[in-house]
């Protein structure tokens, strides 16, 4: 094992081959690629890293809201049709679904903005939410539902219980557009079967549902007592 | 063994290097695939972030360009720069992990993409080196330590996440490897032993390979040889299917490409026994007996394939051949072809067999000679005897000399034949060609036999029945010989009726030719021995020779002497009613010569015996005489004196030189053997001085070279001793051509036969010379010689009791020469034998001769 370490660490083959690359040389390529290499995934990991603005949703039910709650805890998510990391999220609540659907009233708003016509919403994202079971898909036009919430970032998701209670306000991914475990989908199912009472929040990773200078209008001017008066 | 073991090893890491270079360059395509991959899924799945209605193009899509990218450059480059590496691989393998993770993160998480760090993980056991499962794993565990450490939610999904979580996600990865590492011991393992087996059939095949080889240079060897070597091989199996043959056996047998059974082998090669009649049967063919196991050994058979080709005969051993196990695969033969050994065995067999039918025939020719020496030798004795003892009336004693004369004749010309023949089978009997009268010759022999045929009651008549040359070039003695045997046998052989001698020239060939036939009524000879009478020592019946005589020469002789003047003889035959032989002769050109429409008169022709010195006169000649012997001296001097020449004594061929050149002879009679100077330097010297005068040569050596040989020295012509007188004087006469009778045919031959006509006739007690002794003149010239005899019989004595050669050889020469010329021919022979013994230093013997010389001349009676 030593001599094969040393014959890989010499660059020499079982065989002679043809040696265009000096040993020391090629290692030193090595080397390099192995900085760039691991700064790229290092980069790449860190981007995913980077969650989106959380928001501040109001803690009770806003009564101007026009989602319609059947009397069980009410869990709303927030997209953007185009925003490629919420395709993890969509996954993440058709496990959750799977899960808990007789708990919990689900309902995922497509965030319309002003100006988009039909074909904002023929996207794929879309059809997938539409595909989901139990899941109630609507189209949050002219930022109504968005700014009632302060929802600021794709993939969002509120939680609320039969009294209107905020339970929970974050992600349903571990990282940007990443499936698997997560912090988000397990406190949902915590809340849901009673096991935890505590509210919960976690980072959402997710592109803007507003361009930067759109971004706060009615959220930033509706107090907590105008979103529930 | 243990180069087997390295050679595994080595061909292990071939293997594996192989598999490492392949599967670099399947995770270069992978990993730029994933690359793009990851790029798609950015943008498919978040290619904008957006804020509100207004997006912008998301990190995600950045990552996945740049950072993927990255991820991805260097395994690539490796993979293509440094295939086969251990760098390279465990560099793809920790770029394959950080892939995964970009492509999880890329796609938000998603449990199935996790699957791609297992499928990589399992991608990366193609490598089938569990080491590089460590680097990925290493990574792995990293990624979920640093990550844990400081972003803990984007692994577990919370803030703070235990440490063990990260040992959790690392132990599944491990779990993994554990059956991946298991899976690689055995691929390993696996390969180990294919590269064992590959290497064993590298080697197996390698040594087959040089079988092979070895086979083939084997083969070829085989090849070679079998095609070089002049006896036949054929080898076949147990079906009898030739498996092998080659060219030799392909020429005596004329094997083709058909195929053929066992069974018609004997047929189809014309294979015969040794009777060369009987077909072999199969079962003792060597090749059926080797198929069956037998071998066989110097088996002899005649094969010929084609009715119409010559047989050869072969000598055949033939071998099972067996396998290492000793199961029999089929069988081989040699042959060679025997056929020269076996003619010449025949032929030495035929010449055995003539070989043993020469040695009885000259065993019952031996016997025969016995008889016929002894007969004539009996009665020479026998009559001698009666005369020594005075028995008899004086007519009767007469008769007793004829027949003691006629029996001595008889005797010599045995001897002549025995000499012939031993000239023959030594391959020197010698033909001259010389101008002659065919006729002349024809006569001669008739005259001479026409006695005996009368003798016999018999016609004895010669005719030509064509025009007659004058002359034809052959060897004339020879002629008379070849004549003589025929015309002789056919008055032997003949008891009634008569002989016939025709003689003819044939013109229709380019060369004239002179054909001789010899008709007689006699008894004939049995077709069944025709082919034998001319053969050495054979007649047609050794009963014939006991009836008629003679030795069973005559015709091997004539037939010798007939090739050698350049014909043939052949011979027709009915018995009881006659035989006709038939000889042809070369005649040479006849263009310059005279042809006679008929022959001349025979009464000119015939030269016999009554030819007399009386006939001879030599008026006024004047003659010199170079001759050492004073008793011939004396006796040659009286001789010519007697016929009216002046003679001129010299002893010497000096003295003879010197004479010669002072006074002026008409022929000059030179003695070849004398003291000082011999004959021949003495004629040299005479010729070189101009001297024209005719040189008669004396020599006692009457053999045909020492003709040749005076001759070449100059002589003009030719005597031998013992001296015929008249033969002395007709030549002497022909040569001052003053013999009124025309003879100069035979005017220098002085033929041996004729030598022994001077047999002996004194009276069986007293030896008396044969010169005419009434003469007065004669008389000192014999008691000369005796006087002189008696000492030189002294001188031998003394010579042979001191071993003095050269004394015994003078001695012996002169008695030959000398004792024949004064009349005593009894010693010519004693005095020959004397020469040749003293020549060869034979004591014995010379004792002998001397005895009988001394008992010779204590019975030499002087003239009274």
């Amino acid at each position: 094992m030593i001599a094969y370490l040393k014959r890989c660490a010499g660059c020499v083959g079982n065989l002679p081959a043809q040696r265009r690359f000096p040993g020391r040389l090629i290692l030193a390529i090595i080397a390099a690629w192995s900085v760039v290499v691991t700064a790229g995934l290092c980069a790449l990991w860190h981007y995913s890293a980077i969650a989106g603005d959380g928001g501040a949703p109001p803690t009770s039910w806003p009564v101007h809201s026009k989602v319609i709650r059947d009397g069980r805890p009410t869990l709303l998510v927030f997209v953007h049709p185009f925003c490629p990391c919420t395709r993890a999220t969509l996954a993440e609540l058709d496990r959750l679904v799977a899960v808990c659907r007789d708990q919990v009233d689900i309902h995922v708003l497509f965030i319309a903005p002003d100006g988009t016509d039909a074909s904002w919403l023929d996207t794929d994202l879309y059809r997938v939410a539409r595909r989901i079971p139990s899941v109630g898909v609507s189209v949050d036009t002219h930022r109504y539902e968005a700014d009632l919430f302060r929802m600021q970032t794709s993939g969002s998701c509120l939680l609320y219980d039969e009294s209107g209670k905020l339970l929970f306000h974050g992600g349903l991914t571990a990282a940007r557009g990443h499936e698997g475990d997560n912090q988000g989908s397990k406190s949902i199912k915590a809340l849901l079967m009673h096991k935890d009472d505590e509210p919960q929040e976690t980072p959402v990773f997710g592109c803007p549902l507003f361009e930067t200078e759109n971004r706060s209008t009615r959220a930033d001017h509706c107090s907590e007592q105008e979103l529930n008066s | 063994m243990i180069h087997s073991t390295v050679q595994a090893s080595k061909l292990l890491q071939e293997h594996q290097q192989a598999v490492y270079r392949r599967t670099d360059r399947t995770f270069a395509v992978l990993m730029v695939v994933q690359w793009f991959a990851g790029v798609v899924a950015a943008l498919w799945i978040s290619p904008r972030a957006w804020a509100g209605t207004v997006s912008s193009l998301h990190p995600h899509v950045v990552a996945a360009v740049v950072l993927g990218g990255a991820i991805t450059a260097l395994p690539v480059f490796l993979a293509v720069t440094r295939p086969g590496f251990a760098l390279t691989r465990h560099v793809i393998a920790i770029s394959q992990m950080l892939i995964s993770a970009l492509l999880i993160h890329l796609t938000g998480g998603r449990i199935e993409t996790h699957f791609h760090v297992f499928g990589s993980l399992a991608f990366l056991a193609c490598y089938r080196d569990w080491r590089v499962l460590v680097s990925a794993t290493i990574v792995i565990v990293l990624d979920h330590l640093v990550r844990g450490l400081f972003w803990p939610f984007s692994v577990y999904g919370v803030l703070s996440a235990p440490v063990w979580r990260s040992f959790e996600h690392g132990g599944w990865v491990l779990f993994e490897d554990v059956f991946l590492f298991v899976a690689i011991r055995q691929s390993v393992a696996e390969m180990r032993n294919v590269a064992i087996v590959s290497q064993v059939k590298s080697e197996t095949a390698a040594e087959l390979s040089r079988s092979e080889e070895a086979l083939r240079n084997q083969t070829q060897i085989l090849e070679s040889v079998l095609t070089s070597m002049g006896d036949g091989v054929v080898v076949a199996d147990c079906a009898g299917k030739f498996l092998v043959f080659n060219p030799a056996a392909q020429q005596i047998l004329q094997m083709g490409r058909t195929e053929t059974r066992p069974e018609q082998w004997t047929e189809a090669y014309g294979v015969y026994l040794p009777d060369t009649l009987t077909r072999c049967p199969i079962d003792q063919l060597p090749l059926v007996r080797a198929i069956r196991g037998e071998p066989t050994d110097a088996v002899e058979l005649y094969v010929c394939p084609t009715p119409q080709g010559r047989g050869d005969w072969i000598s055949v051993n033939g071998r099972p051949l067996r396998d290492t196990h000793g199961a029999l695969l089929g069988g081989v033969v040699v042959f060679r072809d025997v056929t020269e050994a076996k003619c010449s065995e025949e032929t030495l067999q035929k010449a055995k067999r003539i070989a043993e039918a020469a040695n009885l025939s000259k065993s019952e020719f031996l016997a025969n000679m016995s008889h016929e020496i002894r007969t004539p030798l009996s009665s020479i004795l026998g009559f001698t005897e009666l005369l020594r003892r005075g028995i008899g009336s004086p007519e009767q004693q007469n008769t007793y000399l004829d027949t003691i004369t006629s029996s001595g004749r008889h005797l010599s010309a045995l001897i002549d034949d025995i000499l012939d023949l031993s000239k023959i089978e030594a391959g020197h009997m010698e033909f001259e060609r010389v101008p002659c009268s065919p006729h002349q010759i024809i006569t001669e022999v008739l005259s001479v036999l026409r006695v005996r045929a009368q003798d016999n009651s018999l016609r004895l008549e010669g005719v030509w029945t064509s025009a007659v040359p004058e002359l034809i070039e052959t060897d004339p003695a020879r002629l008379r010989q070849l004549l003589m045997n025929l015309v002789g046998n056919a008055i032997k052989f003949t008891e009634r009726g008569g002989v016939k001698l025709v003689a003819s020239i044939a013109w229709d060939s380019p060369e004239p030719r002179m054909l001789i036939e010899v008709h007689d009524t006699g008894i004939g000879i049995p077709s069944e021995r025709m082919d034998r009478i001319f053969s050495p020592f054979e007649q047609a019946d050794s009963s014939i020779t006991r009836r008629f005589g003679g030795t069973g020469l005559g015709l091997a002789i004539s037939r010798h002497i007939a090739h050698g003047l350049g014909g043939e003889i052949a011979v027709e035959s009915e018995p009881g009613r006659g035989s006709v032989f038939r000889v042809t002769l070369r005649t040479g050109p006849l263009e310059q010569t005279r042809i006679l429409a008929a022959p001349p008169s025979e009464a000119l022709m015939a030269v016999d015996s009554s030819k007399s010195g009386s006939l001879v006169t030599l008026s006024d000649a004047s003659v010199l005489l170079v001759e050492d012997g004073e008793s011939n001296r004396e006796l040659i001097s009286l001789v010519l004196q007697e016929s009216g020449a002046k003679v001129t004594c010299v002893e010497n061929g000096q003295q003879g030189l010197e004479t010669a050149s002072r006074d002026r002879f008409d022929l000059i009679l030179m003695d070849m053997q004398m003291p000082v100077m011999d004959g021949y330097t003495a004629t040299e010297r005479l010729r070189e001085r101009g001297c024209k005068l005719p040189i008669i040569a004396l020599t006692a050596h009457a053999m045909r070279g020492d003709r040749e040989k005076c001759l070449q020295a100059g002589c003009s012509g030719y005597l031998s001793k013992p001296i015929d007188i008249d033969e002395l004087l007709r030549t002497v006469a022909v040569t001052l051509n003053e013999l009124k009778a025309d003879s100069d045919g035979s005017s220098h031959e002085a033929g041996k036969g004729q030598t022994n006509v001077f047999a002996s006739a004194e009276p069986s007690s007293v030896i008396t010379s044969s010169l005419p002794i009434n003469n007065l003149n004669f008389r000192p010239i014999i008691e000369g010689f005796v006087t002189r005899l008696h000492a030189r019989l002294e001188e031998m004595r003394t010579a042979c009791e001191e071993a003095d050669w050269d004394t015994l050889v003078e001695v012996a020469h002169w008695l030959h020469g000398s004792g024949g010329t004064i009349g005593f021919m009894c010693f010519t022979d004693p005095a020959q034998r004397l020469g040749q013994l003293a020549q060869q230093h034979n004591i014995r013997g010379i004792d002998d001769v001397i005895r009988e010389i001394s008992m010779l001349a204590d019975r030499i009676a002087l003239p009274v």
